[in-house]
């Protein structure tokens, strides 16, 4: 059986690799990462997965000359296995930290109940482009994301399987928002953000709870996420356990 | 140095990078500033660590989230 550690880091990774697809495609690199042996499904350029091991010669005299190349993006995680030795490594390479996710899970409950939701506040599914245009401005305002999503990322994201987008309005308006991605064995929740403005309302923890009790239903599969330092007390209140870090990398003076 | 020395060198690193203008106060984060994004967030840590001849470990950048962060742990590095 599948450790729930693991099936965080699994539907982290699938999820990347989602977003990836969805992206662009450099065709000349991605040729010459299908050139490359033990090749993932897709060109990693949006961000890629360190292996605990890197700093090791071997791996580090590769993993330098790809940097240098190009051929990596410029965007970097790695989980805490050998993060002592990972982290001067990889700054000797020219990468900072700057962000790091706690690994979170919840266990399937029917004890799940969807909470009540005032007069005001609307859950949608967002389909029309005005409101994706709401989702889209508060996940890019809000978050330190690597990446600025737009309106024909976001459809083609929508269009994989096993994602949906949640937005919370008040009085019609969006404030807080939520990606559901679902693989074989997890859910995982991501792009959970709120508008300044709405900040401190319970806006956020109202929508997981809506999500969760939604899922519930759905899939008796554990629920994960990756909380950044300020959100983690939020999601142990919520029911969440915490489990590992990641560690986000990036390389300085190189734009995605 | 003391903390306000440390801050004057902290908001002057922080209008080179986020631009003349920019208000910076000890909790000003990178909601309140359009520029604050992942890009500008290590070029804003590689120039401190530079510019007080330090290196922040790890689970000292995840904690910082406000100016007043990077003071204090600055401050304290310099102890």
């Amino acid at each position: 059986m599948t450790s729930i550690e693991d099936q965080i880091q699994d539907n982290l990774y699938k999820f990347y690799d989602c977003i990836s697809i969805c992206t662009n495609l450099d065709s000349e690199k991605q040729e010459h990462w299908a050139m490359m042996a033990n090749k993932p499904p897709y060109w990693p350029r949006l961000i890629y997965r360190i292996h605990p091991n890197i700093f090791l010669p071997k791996s580090a005299i590769l993993f330098s000359e790809r940097i240098k190349s190009g051929t990596y993006p410029e965007l970097l995680i790695a989980g805490p296995e050998n993060i002592s030795q990972t982290d001067p490594f990889l700054r000797e390479q020219g990468f900072i930290p700057f962000s790091a996710w706690k690994g979170m899970a919840m266990s399937w409950s029917p004890n799940q109940i969807l909470p009540e939701i005032p007069e005001a506040i609307e859950i949608v599914k967002p389909e029309s482009i005005s409101d994706m245009e709401q989702w889209l401005k508060i996940v890019n305002t809000e978050l330190i994301a690597p990446l600025k999503l737009d309106v024909s990322l976001l459809e083609s994201m929508l269009a994989q399987t096993g994602i949906e987008i949640f937005l919370l309005k008040q009085n019609g308006v969006g404030v807080s928002t939520c990606l559901l991605f679902r693989t074989e064995i997890s859910t995982g929740l991501y792009l959970i953000a709120t508008l300044k403005s709405a900040q401190k309302q319970g806006f956020a923890s109202l929508l997981v709870r809506y999500i969760l009790a939604q899922n519930a239903l759905e899939s008796k599969n554990p629920v994960i996420l990756h909380a950044t330092p300020l959100g983690e007390l939020m999601y142990l209140k919520l029911g969440f356990e915490s489990f590992k870090h990641f560690y986000l990398y990036r390389q300085l003076n190189r734009s995605l | 140095m003391n903390k306000s020395q440390i801050f004057s060198k902290i908001e002057s690193i922080c209008t080179q990078i986020f631009g003349e203008g920019t208000v910076i106060t000890e909790t000003t984060s990178a909601s309140d500033i359009e520029k604050w994004d992942s890009m500008n967030h290590v070029t804003l840590i590689a120039a401190i660590e530079k510019e007080f001849g330090i290196t922040f470990d790890i689970m000292e950048i995840i904690g910082m989230t406000t100016i007043g962060d990077f003071v204090d742990v600055v401050a304290k590095k310099q102890t």
